[in-house]
C-alpha cells in the first residue's frame, strides 16, 4: 500500500548516495562542487576491484500482526531475489519479467520470489 | 529465322529466418542496456565453459572477485576498451575544452586504450598478450592468465568461442547464382540511372546473347545490403521542409520502385535497410515499410528484410549486415581488411560486439539476437569499400564464404555468387 512505501522509503539506509534531484542545472552545479558522483544503476558494473557491497535494507517495523508478518517475509525474499546478481540486472524489469528470464535461461530462480503482479524491483524510481 | 527458344529461370527453396531480429511484441519499459550485456555474457559464458576444460584442462575456472595473486586460472567476461579518443556527451560539460579536437578523426584508436574484463562481481584491468587493438567492447572471451601484485590481470592466453558449428552441404551438381548489390544511392549525385539499369536488364535477361542469358536464368535471388536511397541531407536537418520540397523527398524512393518492379517482375528480391535508408537507426533495423514500394510490393518476389538478414537458400545458410556492423569495428579496432572484421565476428560468435556501446540497438531484455549460433555457409556484409571475398575455413571443418559487397554507386560492382560451389565472381 502507499503507506507502507513510504514508510520504507525513510528507513532505506542511505549507502547509496544521494538521489539524483533537480535538473541540467542541479546537475552542473554537482559537477562543478566535485566530488564523487552518484553511483551507476545496480546494472551497471561496479567501479571498484570489488564490487560495492549493497547492504540488503531491514524490512520497516511492522505493527499489525501475523497477516503482515507474512507480507513481509515475502517482501524480503522478493528483495534478495532482487539483489542476487547471478540472476543479472533489476532495474527495468518487473519482478515477474525478470523471475522468468531466470527461468528460460535456466537458472531455476527460487519458485516463492515469483510475485504474480506488476512489481516493479526496489531500486525502481530510487536510482 | 527460328522461333527464339524460351529459357526458364531456376528456382531455389527459400525459408526466411528473419524472426529474431523483427521488433514484434518488444514493449519499451524505460530499461538500459544492462539487459542485453547481461544476457549476452550468461550465453557466451556457458559456451566458454563448455570450451575451457578442452583447451586448459587443469586450470579453475574462477570470477573476478574470486582472483588470487599469482595463481593460474581462467576468466570469463565481457572486454571493455577504454578509448581515449571516444567521442562522449560528457565533454559537453568538461571545463578543458581546448583538449577536445573538433574535427572528429575516423578512427578513434589511440596507443593508450586498455582493455578491462568485467562480469557481475567485478572488474580487472587487463595487460599482457591481449592487443587492444584488435578487440573491441562488447566481446566475450575466456582469458587465461594470473593476477600481479598490481591488480591487473596478465593474460597469458585469449581464448574465443571459434566458429560455431556448422551443417554439412550435400554436394549438388546444379548451376544457380545469387546476386549481391548495395549502395545503390538512387537520389545521390554518385548514381548513375545507366548503370543500375545494364545492371537490372543484365539479371533480367534483356541484355547479351543466348550464353549471357542462360546464365542469367540460373540466377535465383537478387539481395540488395543496404543504402538503396539517398535522400539530400539538407531536408533531414530538422528544419521544416517548404511544401514545394516535401515531393523531392519521395523522389528517390519512387525512382528505386520503379527499377525493382523490372527486377521482382522477375525474380525474387531481398531488400533490406541500411543506414541511409528511411527506417530506423538502432539495430536490428526493421523491413522497409511496403507503402514505400508501391509497384514493386504488389508482386510476392518482393521481400522486405530487416538488418541483420538471415536465410537459407536450397539449404545453405546465409547470414548478412547493411555493413553498419563491420564500419564500426573499423572505427574502433584495427585490422589488415574488411574481411578480417568479418571473420572476428564470426570467432567472436557476434554480429556486433560495439552494439550498444558506439553502435545503436534495441534494449533487449530476454535475449541477444545478435549472437551467432549455428555457422554460415556465406556472410555478407553491405557498402563497403572494395570487393573482397575469402573462404574461411574454421577448426571443425567448417567453411563461410566472406564477402565484402561494394558500393555500386561508386565502384558499379554487382556480385554473383554461385550457390553450390561457393565461389563468387564480379
Amino acid at each position: 500500500s502507499y503507506e507502507e512505501r513510504r514508510r520504507r522509503q525513510v528507513l532505506l539506509p542511505a549507502a547509496e548516495g544521494p538521489l539524483r534531484r533537480g535538473g541540467h542545472q542541479a546537475h552542473r552545479r554537482r559537477l562543478q562542487e566535485g566530488g564523487a558522483p552518484p553511483p551507476e544503476a545496480s546494472g551497471g558494473a561496479p567501479d571498484a576491484r570489488y564490487a560495492a557491497v549493497r547492504p540488503i535494507p531491514t524490512p520497516p517495523i511492522h505493527h499489525g500482526g501475523g497477516a503482515d508478518a507474512g507480507r513481509e517475509d515475502a517482501e524480503r525474499k522478493a528483495r534478495e531475489f532482487d539483489m542476487d546478481m547471478r540472476y543479472g540486472p533489476c532495474l527495468g524489469l518487473t519482478r515477474a519479467q525478470r523471475w522468468q528470464r531466470a527461468a528460460a535461461l535456466g537458472l531455476a530462480p527460487p519458485p516463492h520470489a515469483l510475485c504474480s503482479d506488476d512489481q516493479p524491483c526496489i531500486w525502481e524510481g530510487r536510482v | 529465322p527460328p522461333p527464339p527458344v524460351a529459357m526458364e529461370r531456376k528456382q531455389a527453396d527459400y525459408s526466411n529466418l528473419d524472426e529474431r531480429y523483427t521488433i514484434q511484441g518488444e514493449r519499451y519499459q524505460g530499461q538500459q542496456y544492462s539487459h542485453i550485456y547481461y544476457t549476452r555474457l550468461h550465453h557466451m559464458r556457458t559456451l566458454l565453459h563448455a570450451l575451457v576444460p578442452s583447451r586448459k584442462p587443469h586450470l579453475p575456472v574462477t570470477t573476478v572477485l574470486g582472483l588470487e595473486e599469482g595463481k593460474d586460472c581462467v576468466l570469463v567476461g565481457t572486454l571493455y576498451k577504454h578509448m581515449k579518443l571516444k567521442p562522449s556527451i560528457l565533454d559537453e560539460y568538461s571545463k578543458e575544452r581546448s583538449a577536445i579536437p573538433l574535427v572528429k578523426p575516423h578512427n578513434f584508436m589511440h596507443s593508450d586504450d586498455n582493455l578491462i574484463l568485467e562480469d557481475e562481481s567485478g572488474r580487472v584491468a587487463l595487460a599482457g598478450a591481449i592487443p587492444p587493438a584488435a578487440y573491441v567492447t562488447g566481446v566475450v572471451v575466456a582469458l587465461h592468465g594470473k593476477e600481479t601484485s598490481a591488480g591487473n590481470f596478465l593474460v597469458e592466453d585469449v581464448m574465443e568461442a571459434g566458429l560455431p558449428p556448422q551443417t554439412v552441404l550435400p554436394s549438388i551438381n546444379e548451376d544457380k547464382y545469387v546476386v549481391f548489390v548495395s549502395g545503390l544511392s538512387v537520389g545521390s549525385s554518385t548514381f548513375n540511372p545507366l548503370q543500375f539499369q545494364l545492371l537490372i536488364d543484365h539479371i533480367t535477361g534483356h541484355l547479351g546473347d543466348e550464353n549471357e542469358q542462360a546464365i542469367a536464368s540460373k540466377i535465383v535471388r537478387v539481395v540488395v545490403a543496404g543504402n538503396s536511397v539517398h535522400i539530400a541531407p539538407r531536408f533531414l536537418n530538422g528544419q521544416t521542409v517548404a511544401a514545394k520540397d516535401q515531393p523531392r523527398i519521395a523522389e528517390p524512393i519512387k525512382e528505386l520502385d520503379i527499377m525493382l518492379t523490372q527486377l521482382v517482375a522477375s525474380l525474387p528480391v531481398d531488400i533490406m535497410p541500411g543506414c541511409n535508408d528511411p527506417a530506423n537507426f538502432a539495430l536490428p533495423q526493421q523491413p522497409l515499410h511496403r507503402c514505400l514500394f508501391s509497384g514493386a510490393s504488389t508482386y510476392n518476389t518482393f521481400s522486405s528484410c530487416p538488418n541483420p538478414h538471415q536465410f537459407d537458400l536450397d539449404n545453405v545458410k546465409f547470414i548478412g549486415t547493411s555493413g553498419q556492423n563491420i564500419d564500426d569495428l573499423y572505427r574502433n579496432s584495427d585490422a589488415k581488411d574488411r574481411l578480417e572484421f568479418m571473420e572476428r565476428t564470426l570467432k567472436w560468435r557476434h554480429l556486433a560486439p560495439t552494439a550498444p556501446n558506439s553502435l545503436g540497438c534495441y534494449p533487449y531484455t530476454d535475449k541477444d539476437p545478435f549472437l551467432v549460433e549455428t555457422c554460415p555457409h556465406v556472410y555478407f556484409a553491405g557498402n563497403q569499400d572494395r570487393y573482397e571475398t575469402r573462404l574461411l575455413k574454421g577448426t571443425e571443418k567448417q567453411q563461410v564464404r566472406l564477402i565484402s559487397i561494394p558500393r555500386f554507386c561508386e565502384s558499379g560492382i554487382a556480385v554473383m555468387l554461385h550457390l553450390h560451389s561457393n565461389n563468387c565472381i564480379k
